[in-house]
């Protein structure tokens, strides 16, 4: 080929190469694309208020102005609004018409909500009023910190949305965080009660005032510390009010240890028991958060015998207790007796479940880790844990494997999750040659 | 409590058509729903032109915010408003020009050598168009700032030599004689990409660009 060839060539390569470019681009926006509307905004909203920043000279005269002019008007919008039902107002923040709040001031924002109901928002969360009801609204935190003060009404109904769990308030406080990175939810509950769904909690979990809730989508973790509650509820199939098979009848002289988690306890268990004259069931401790109570009581009647002998009710309590407890060893062994003794039952299937999670947080037994995630997914296919299942199974063989060999599982994940904890990894699986 | 905003929410409202003119008055009026109905109107125009300048996989959400924040500061600039499309042309060109004068600084203060991108969206299934494409991006990095910006506002974008000059505040002439050594400077750096020519000529024997 000659010099003019080769030119000629190149020139049609460069024609090519333009039309390829002009093709590879549209006018549609990729998801955060279109949420730059926002920021902008935010940013147009944030520039009017420095162009409009009272000078030093009359900022009291004009800050009284604006005072009054706002109290005139949130009266006169709340005399408006309280007939049509529920409506709010942001405080140091702006919100779209979608609901998204963003707060503009170093201290948060502050949503105000028609029945006295006050949202406030620490200064990088992301928010969202998706839904407001004429009693209530929903929420979604999709990350950072929340307090919330919920004016209790019998019709209200209020849901908090973050990451992939729901809460379900009535009137209570609380405050609330979601770290989208992490995937941890934590949830301090300091008056009322609520119940809080997702992962782990499929069933609902009631969380009494006091409590502190710190739930870790990753490692399968739920953790509950503070005072006790009286409805807790991890596992359908637990029965929360039969007692235990080896309870022993009166243990009125606990050990130290029990002693020790008995004082940790709260009024509503305590005095139930005193006055029924039994020890409370591993259930109601479980539900109260005993769970080194439970472990010790185990201990003292001989772990081995409860495990070779207990109640498939008693094993499954003694399982929890241990996992929230961070008795992995324990919560193992408890595990792998109800894979062992009930094989076939529900229960020893979601053992697998949990069995997997307890090898994730062993770095070197992740390959362990994925072999009870697949024998979980054979058994119940269709189980509760079956999407957390196949997300944490797909991680584990990106990490291990590599990302062409995970893209199967990613379709698989999508297909039949395409809203699923772990959607958005699949895609970044799916779509990008590193997955953050 | 000067930042403090009040806001009643009650619905959203559903933005209306409006022509330039309106939406530049509603912009110097600074009225709530300007910058909403601006976006609107040019984003994927805006996003577009950002992505074909620095390439498919590059984010440009930045550089977009950019753009409208100064279409938003600089509209009471503009003596006509139905040349509102026109304005935002320029100022993304301008926008694309300082960019990549920043990006150029930045590799030679590193003495780095263009890399391109990483990857973020997969706009061709086939791995090795998507290459071609880098390799494209590659040879416009090493083109000179205004003559890239010519290059891609003509042949990649598709503007009339006109609108070019305008959105290059330069004469039609001298777009011309830039665009004329962009596609010099384009070929000539294609040519010496051997792999690249063999591969497009490649496909045009197969029909797969037709």
């Amino acid at each position: 080929m000659n010099s003019w060839e080769r030119r000629a060539a190149a020139e049609r390569a460069v024609s090519q190469l333009v039309r390829m470019a002009e093709n590879a681009t549209n006018e549609s926006l990729t998801r955060s694309e279109a949420a730059g509307l926002l920021r902008f905004e935010a940013a147009v909203a944030q520039r009017k208020m420095l162009r409009h920043a009272p000078s030093k000279r009359t900022w009291r005269f004009r800050a009284a102005a604006v005072l009054a002019a706002a109290a005139i008007g949130v009266i006169a919008l709340f005399a408006r609004t309280r007939s049509t039902g529920q409506a709010f107002e942001v405080a140091n923040g702006t919100v779209s018409s979608s609901g998204y709040i963003r707060p503009t001031a170093p201290q948060g924002a502050q949503v105000l909500f028609t029945d006295g109901t006050q949202v406030m928002l620490e200064a990088t969360a992301r928010t969202r009023v998706a839904e407001v009801y004429p009693h209530g609204a929903r929420i979604l935190l999709e990350e950072g910190k929340a307090h919330m003060k919920v004016v209790p009404l019998s019709e209200a109904k209020w849901l908090v949305e973050a990451g992939p769990y729901t809460i379900q308030v009535k009137g209570t406080v609380l405050d609330v965080a979601w770290l989208g990175q992490e995937e941890s939810l934590d949830l301090w509950l300091r008056e009322g009660s609520v119940i809080v769904t997702g992962p782990l909690m499929t069933h609902g979990f009631v969380m009494r005032a006091g409590q502190r809730l710190v739930a870790r989508v990753r490692e399968n973790l739920l953790l509950l510390d503070g005072q006790p509650s009286e409805d807790f509820r991890v596992r359908a199939d637990a029965p929360a009010e039969a007692p235990p098979a080896e309870q022993p009848e009166t243990p009125h002289a606990p050990t130290p240890v029990a002693k020790a988690a008995r004082a940790a306890e709260g009024r509503a268990v305590s005095s139930s028991a005193a006055e029924e004259g039994r020890a409370p069931s591993w259930s109601k401790r479980l539900a109260s958060g005993d769970f080194e109570g439970i472990l010790a009581d185990a201990e003292r009647r001989g772990l081995d015998g409860v495990l070779s002998k207990g109640g498939r009710a008693d094993l499954g309590v003694l399982a929890d207790a241990a996992r929230y407890a961070r008795r992995f060893d324990v919560a193992r062994r408890t595990l792998l007796a109800e894979r062992e003794r009930f094989a076939g039952s529900v229960q020893a299937n979601e053992a697998a479940f949990f069995l997997g999670g307890l090898a994730e947080s062993d770095p070197a037994a992740a390959p362990s880790a994925l072999e009870w995630y697949e024998r979980y997914l054979a058994e119940t296919p269709q189980g509760t844990y079956a999407s957390q299942a196949l997300g944490r199974k797909m991680m584990i063989v990106h990490r291990l494997r590599g990302r062409e060999v995970a893209k199967p599982l990613a379709l698989g994940y999508l297909n039949q999750y395409p809203k699923g904890p772990y959607a958005r990894y699949a895609r970044n699986l799916l779509e990008t040659h590193a997955v953050k | 409590m000067r930042e403090a905003r009040l806001f009643l929410v009650q619905g959203g409202s559903v933005p209306q058509e409006v022509d330039d003119a309106t939406l530049v008055h509603k912009l110097l009026d600074q009225h709530p729903d300007a910058a909403r109905l601006i976006w609107q109107r040019f984003a994927p125009m805006v996003h577009r032109m950002l992505r074909r300048s620095f390439g498919p996989d590059e984010d440009v959400e930045d550089l977009a915010q950019e753009v409208f924040m100064c279409v938003f500061q600089k509209a009471s600039s503009l003596r006509e408003p139905q040349a509102l499309k026109a304005f935002v042309i320029t100022v993304t060109a301008f926008t694309i020009r300082g960019e990549l004068r920043r990006r150029w600084s930045r590799r030679w203060l590193r003495r780095q050598r263009p890399t391109g991108s990483a990857g973020q969206l997969v706009f061709h299934q086939d791995v090795e168009s998507r290459e071609a494409l880098r390799r494209f991006y590659l040879i416009l990095d090493r083109v000179g700032v205004q003559d890239r910006t010519a290059f891609v506002l003509r042949f990649i974008e598709g503007m009339p030599l006109e609108d070019v000059a305008v959105a290059l505040d330069v004469s039609i002439a001298t777009a011309k004689r830039r665009l004329a050594r962009a596609w010099d400077r384009v070929v000539l750096l294609a040519e010496r990409d051997t792999a690249l020519v063999d591969y497009l000529s490649g496909l045009q024997r197969d029909g797969a660009c037709a």
